[in-house]
């Protein structure tokens, strides 16, 4: 075996593995089967590690977990999804959602609102994240979860509480409301 | 059609619970493999088990990951190796189960057959005790192959390396357990087990 080939065995023995894993490209796939057709120790060093890996698949332990385990992770599923789902029917939510409007409402004006100005939307979509943060983790959850429904409401509903302070136009608490209550059900 | 891990994720943000069981059934079998095989015991293997589906639960609206399986081995290791860290030298990846049974005897797999009768038999033993002396490293990556096929490219990022390095630890790996076995090797080359 020349030094080429020694140092291309080391490099097939890797592409090997990446062929077994399906993680290997058409052309460098080639290239291996090439080598491996001229090189008997790499096609018995990859055939022997087919070996150790499919006998350790059958005399490793794997068994699988108690149905204790099972049922206690299926409650957790089910309360944490529960926590959700009556998020917007408790009164808690209710009275946190005043106190995130408190903090918007007075954030709002120490922050850039002048007497009968519309805020920029920037900071008005600043100020519904800060509502929604924190409405958010008063309940059950870190903040943070741009884009999901749940994420969507809580926004709706600093828009709302905004819109009844009159610190943005309706259109804008409109664009919310709807963004949040109308999709993708209607 | 199977209705994919991120349908499924979708489904159970929604509020439907179903969806979340359909996704631990699915993955059931090859985390607990992983976990199992990692920790070599079955007690803390429930546990690690256990924690791994809290930790999704709670923090699905973090999920960004494209690889489901990818995700839930990431989480174990990280349990795993905390648990290690927090009760060191008492519990270890490294050896055999805390109670002195070897891996082999404490859950030798429900099914019957081929496994049952090779995890019984002497090279079945040896094969549990050769995985078991590898370094932690390659021990992870041969089993992410093994039981979770995980690819090269998402186990080097769950171990924050190269994938070549991954690929060099695999390689190291398998090569010391055909060291190991090689008195054994003709009965696994000829399929006699």
């Amino acid at each position: 075996m020349t030094e080429t080939v020694k140092m291309n065995c080391e490099e097939s023995r890797r592409l090997s593995l990446l062929a077994d894993s399906g993680e290997l490209s058409g052309g460098t796939a080639g290239q291996l089967e090439a080598h491996l057709a001229a090189c008997d120790a790499c096609r018995a060093w990859r055939d022997g590690v087919r070996d150790v890996f499919s006998a350790a698949k059958n005399a490793l332990p794997a068994g699988e977990p108690s149905p204790a385990v099972m049922s206690r992770i299926r409650a957790a599923a089910e309360r944490r999804t529960g926590a959700r789902v009556i998020l917007f029917r408790q009164p808690l939510f209710g009275a946190i959602a005043a106190a995130a409007a408190a903090v918007l409402i007075a954030a709002g004006g120490w922050l850039m609102l002048a007497p009968g100005k519309t805020a920029p939307s920037k900071h008005v979509d600043r100020l519904l994240v800060i509502a929604a943060a924190v409405s958010e983790n008063g309940v059950h959850e870190p903040a943070a979860r741009n884009g999901t429904e749940h994420d969507q409401k809580l926004r709706a509903l600093g828009a709302q509480l905004l819109l009844m302070e009159g610190l943005v136009a309706e259109e804008s608490a409109d664009a919310n409301l709807n963004g949040a209550f109308l999709a993708p059900d209607a | 059609m199977e209705v994919t891990d991120h349908e499924l994720l979708s489904q159970y943000r929604r509020g439907h619970v179903a969806a979340l069981e359909t996704l631990v059934e699915r993955h059931r079998r090859t985390v607990f493999g992983f976990i199992l095989n990692m920790t070599n015991d079955y007690g803390d293997a429930e546990e690690v088990f256990q924690e791994v589906w809290f930790r999704v639960i709670r923090k699905i609206g973090m999920y960004r990951e494209r690889n489901f399986p990818g995700w839930l081995v990431r989480i174990a290791r990280n349990i795993i190796i905390d648990r290690a860290r927090r009760r060191k030298p008492d519990f270890s990846l490294d050896s055999e189960s805390r109670d002195g049974r070897s891996p082999g005897d404490v859950l030798p797999g429900k099914d019957p057959g081929p496994r049952a009768r090779l995890a019984a038999s002497d090279l079945g033993r040896k094969i549990v005790a050769a995985v078991a002396v590898l370094p932690r490293e390659q021990k992870e990556v041969f089993l992410m192959r093994l039981r979770a096929e995980i690819p090269f490219k998402e186990i080097a990022r769950i171990q924050k390396v190269s994938i070549n390095t991954a690929l060099a630890r695999m390689q190291y790996a398998l090569d010391k357990l055909r060291t190991l076995l090689k008195d054994d090797y003709e009965g696994l080359a000829s399929g006699r087990l």
